[in-house]
This record gives C-alpha cells, structure tokens and sequence, in this order.
C-alpha cells in the first residue's frame, strides 16, 4: 500500500471514528491523572490532534484544560513528553 | 462557599519539622480566609517533569476546602510570599474528591513509570474504576503507536 506507482505513497490511517471518553462515558478528567493524560500527547509531548485521536471537541477541551494543569503542576513536561 | 482544590508543591530540602510547619500555616491561611479543609492528598516526594527554581523533585500536597470565593486571591498572595510553595494552583472543583484507591493507584503508578510506553493493565489508574474501562485503555494506546509509525513514513 505504501509503495505504488512508482512514488512512496503516503500512507492513509484511518481516523477514529468515535471520541474515546465519549465512549467510557467520562465527564470529568482530573490533571492529577497523569497516566491518561500522557496518553494525550505525542512523544515531544505536545497534545494530539483530535484529527488523529477523534476525540470530539467537549471532551478536546477537557483535555487541553487537563493537560495544561498538569503541566503547570510539574506532572507533565511542556516538551519532550517525559513524564517522569 | 465554593468548592476549591489548592495544589502545591513544596520545597524538599526542609527538615522535617520545618515541612510539618510549612503545611499548617498553609492550613492556617486556607481557615483564616474563612476556609474549612474537607480533606488532604499528601502525595509527598515526586519527581518534577522539569526542574523548576533548579529543584527537581517536589512535596505535593493536595487541599480540598470550601472557601468563601474572595478568599483564593489572598491564598494566592500568601504562597507566592512564601519561599517554600515551588507552584502552587488554586482551582475550582467540583468535589471531585478522589477516593483512597486513586491515591494509591497514583502512587503505584510512580514507581514503575520509567517505562511509559508499557502501561500495563493492572497500572491504569481507572480513575473512578467505571470512568476508564481497561480494555479501551490498552485500545487507546495501540491506536497511538500505529500512528506514530505512520508518521514517520510521511
């Protein structure tokens, strides 16, 4: 698939279609939660996109909110996404 | 009266007695203010995700109180006088008051950090056990690494 006519195609990844705390039905995330929240970023640890992760915009808004708590607090780096 | 979590972070180099004192005259502001502390997260020594005023670990402490809604501003005035509050943050909650085993699993959850990428199920914090279903977690992070793979390929 990623091989085709002659050129390196840029491979297609399937956007999620669902947000996943829609799906485990969270209506509030805590920044103190490091463990889902480091799941929310990227290796350098900036927040996914919710075009990659298709988390829906409430829960993207949580998320963000939680995420920058957290590094306020020291639980989550701004850069390099170690936590730890 | 509001619900309100003040978040610290304490200087690490105290003795003992200093850090015990340190603590009760944050808890005295917080009631000076009008406050009462419904409860507190003592979380002790974690390391900083950067160092900050070249420290690199920090006494977390956690207080939950109901304070009248003029009262943080002047919290906030007292911690930042203070040499020992690293960071502090004062934030609305909706008493989200997290339970025991939250605690705990936050605390397991430190010390078998230093591989992240290998969260294994039994770790996941689950924060209220019915908020984070483990099977979706482990889904979750799979989905993550694909992606990442794909990254690099663009």
């Amino acid at each position: 698939m990623s091989f085709q006519r002659g050129g390196r195609r840029r491979s297609f990844q399937r956007r999620p279609r669902v947000c996943q705390f829609c799906v485990d039905n969270i209506d509030t995330l805590d920044y103190k939660n490091v463990e889902v929240l480091a799941r929310q970023t990227g290796p350098d640890g900036k927040i996914n996109p919710r075009r990659r992760t298709g988390t829906c915009a409430r829960h993207q808004r949580m998320l963000a909110r939680a995420i920058k708590r957290a590094r306020h607090m020291a639980l989550l780096g701004f850069d390099r996404g170690t936590w730890l | 009266m509001r619900e309100y979590e003040i978040a610290t972070i304490l200087n690490t180099e105290l003795d003992e007695a200093s850090q015990v004192a340190l603590t009760e005259s944050i808890e005295g502001w917080i009631a000076d203010s009008g406050g009462d502390i419904a409860r507190v997260d003592n979380w002790g020594r974690r390391k900083l995700a950067y160092p900050i005023r070249r420290k690199y670990e920090g006494h977390y402490v956690f207080w939950y109180a109901n304070l009248p809604p003029t009262a943080p501003a002047g919290l906030e005035r007292q911690m930042r006088l203070s040499e020992d509050v690293i960071r502090f943050m004062i934030t609305r909650s909706e008493l989200i008051v997290p339970s025991e085993e939250d605690v705990e699993n936050v605390e397991s959850v430190e010390g078998a950090s230093d591989d992240e990428s290998v969260v294994s199920v039994s770790e996941v914090p689950a924060t209220s056990t019915d908020d984070v279903p483990e099977t979706v977690d482990s889904r979750m992070s799979s989905a993550d690494s694909d992606l990442g793979e794909s990254e690099s390929v663009v």
